[in-house]
């Protein structure tokens, strides 16, 4: 791996923000790999490496570390990190892509330009991985999708997703654990809880899961969310 | 048990540290103090450690009452404090420690900071901390207990040891000249990730204008109403870990300054991030109050972080054995 597939992007004075350039569709095993090596380095003055996208953030104690040899350290590290794929688990989502849960289905399915069973058919037999979990509490970010379902993110933003809603842009899938704002295309609802703030995790996807998509139609939405809420996770791990 | 009892709880009381660290992987935000320097100097008066939990009180506090034999507080910030005692009711000072006793009631009233002031407890607030913090989580993720604001009927548990040392000296901030307690003047910003999406006049237009805080702020993010900022190309990034004080701009040219409650990654292009120094001023600012911002380096941005460490340092120190009478 060569120097110039990372750079450094300046953060303000406690943060840098490592970013990577590269082939292929899901950057985040080399961010992992990134991360799980700047871990290993124990560098000083590190207070908390956050993963993104393509990108690793890595927050400092400016009174213990300067950023230019922190800078010059990480692009060391990038150039030689290797890459992390975690081995997950198989999971099967239960969801319901009728209008009232999947409000932006049909306008997506135009706009990736084929009908929607067929934008349905399309996120059903896709082998969904998981590629980061972030912005929110058990937030997956799913990868996988077709460049067709490369879209930008509305240009507005809802003050209130749903929670268990399912997202579309910019080639990913997202399911809202909670009810939140969001500016991704929705298409579909979950009854599966992805948090449970009881349990250790309290986040139940990790990064490297797979995840395959079941559509099922509102009654079965319905009876699976009072399964959720009895103690029954609608998110199952396939046989 | 010691206890503190909420018998209000005011309007959106939170238990606050230092904040959640290592959680944002599975996406659970930092949180803690927004103002970082009113939990340190409240903790310093109350003779606590610098990281104890303590209440983050916005608009309207809470009514508490003591379930203990003694508990020590302190407030720092702009709340009116009012304890209730054998039925006569007096002020309480900010800025200084308290010895209160049980039975007593301790008011604490209205604040007009954006996000609170710091009510600090002798010892700390000892509710049983998840993923090595005690900070409330408005976002989920968390047991219910840390999830949500407090509620009527409550009971914060106190420390077993903190009642001994409500015996020395109560402590009162004796601010040495020429120390700010709250410094003034324009926020100083750095430089973001995608400095170059912002066009010449988005910068201008950044480090010009006159702002004002949006009364929508909360401890997401600080909305800021005065301009739009011109992008040149998209807003969109890939979804990236964001620092608090960074400086977001949305398509729509909006910009937010993010908090400690922030999204641990966001998708769009962080402009520029506030400099460290006056992360904590962020806590303290009020709706529709004005503010400036400027464009300042790390180099300066450090030496600037450095004072304000020895000034904190002093002002710790200066929270010395009161010489009033106590109550």
């Amino acid at each position: 791996m060569s120097e110039a597939r990372a750079r450094v992007l300046p953060c303000g004075d406690a943060a840098l923000l490592v970013e990577l350039k590269g082939e292929g569709d899901d950057l985040t095993p080399r961010v992992l790999g990134l991360e799980r090596a700047v871990a290993g380095a124990a560098l000083p003055g590190i207070v908390e490496c956050v993963p993104g996208l393509t990108t690793l953030l890595v927050e400092y104690d400016p009174l213990l570390v300067a950023p230019d040899t922190l800078a010059a350290d990480l692009l060391i590290l990038a150039a030689s990190a290797s890459v992390h794929q975690p081995i997950g688990r198989r999971f099967e989502l239960p969801v319901c892509f009728e209008p009232d849960h999947g409000p932006d289905l049909a306008a997506t399915a135009v706009a990736a330009g084929m009908p929607a069973d067929d934008l349905v058919g399309l996120l059903c037999h896709t082998a969904l991985r998981v590629a980061l979990i972030g912005h929110l509490p058990g937030l997956p970010y799913l990868s996988g999708l077709p460049a067709v379902l490369d879209l930008p993110r509305r240009p507005t933003v809802r003050a209130r997703v749903p929670a268990g809603s399912l997202g579309l842009a910019a080639r990913m899938a997202c399911v809202y654990p909670q009810t939140a704002p969001g500016g991704w295309h929705l298409v579909g609802r979950t009854p599966a809880r992805l948090v449970d703030p009881e349990s250790d995790p309290p986040v139940r996807l990790s990064p490297g899961d797979s995840v395959r998509l079941r559509a099922v139609d509102g009654a079965t939405f319905g009876a699976l969310a009072d399964l959720e809420a009895a103690g029954e996770p609608a998110l199952r791990i396939e046989a | 048990m010691n206890a503190l009892r909420v018998v209000d709880a005011g309007v959106r009381t939170l238990v606050v540290d230092t904040g959640r660290f290592g959680s944002a992987r599975l996406g659970i935000p930092r949180s803690g103090a927004a103002d970082g320097e009113a939990l340190l100097l409240a903790n310093a008066l109350c003779g606590n450690p610098p990281g104890s939990a303590a209440l983050e009180i916005a608009v309207r506090g809470p009514q508490l009452l003591v379930e203990a034999p003694v508990c020590r507080v302190a407030l720092a910030g702009d709340a009116a404090l009012r304890l209730e005692r054998d039925r006569t009711r007096r002020e309480l000072a900010p800025w200084r420690s308290h010895t209160l006793r049980r039975g007593d009631r301790l008011w604490v009233g209205a604040t007009r900071h954006v996000l609170g002031a710091v009510l600090a407890i002798g010892g700390g607030v000892a509710v049983e901390p998840c993923l090595g913090s005690r900070s409330t989580s408005l976002r989920g993720g968390l047991p219910e207990r840390l999830g949500r604001p407090l509620r009527a009927g409550d009971l914060l548990p106190l420390d077993a040891a903190a009642a001994r040392r409500c015996n020395a000296p109560e402590r009162a901030l004796e601010v040495p000249v020429g120390i700010h307690v709250h410094p003034q003047g324009a926020l100083r910003l750095l430089a973001g990730p995608q400095q170059t999406t912002l066009d010449p006049t988005g910068w201008d237009a950044l480090t010009g204008a006159e702002w004002r805080v949006s009364a929508s702020s909360d401890r997401t993010g600080l909305r800021l109403e005065g301009a739009r900022l011109r992008l040149r190309g998209v807003a969109d990034v890939p979804s990236q870990g964001c620092p608090a004080g960074a400086v977001q701009v949305s398509g729509d040219g909006a910009a937010i300054i993010l908090g400690v409650d922030r999204g641990t990654t966001g998708g769009y292009c962080v402009a520029a991030v506030v400099a460290s120094v006056d992360l904590p001023r962020l806590g303290r600012l009020r709706p529709g109050q004005r503010l400036q911002l400027e464009l300042t380096d790390v180099t300066r941005a450090l030496a600037l972080l450095r004072r304000r460490a020895a000034e904190l340092t002093t002002l710790v120190a200066a929270c010395r054995p009161a010489t009033l009478a106590p109550p």
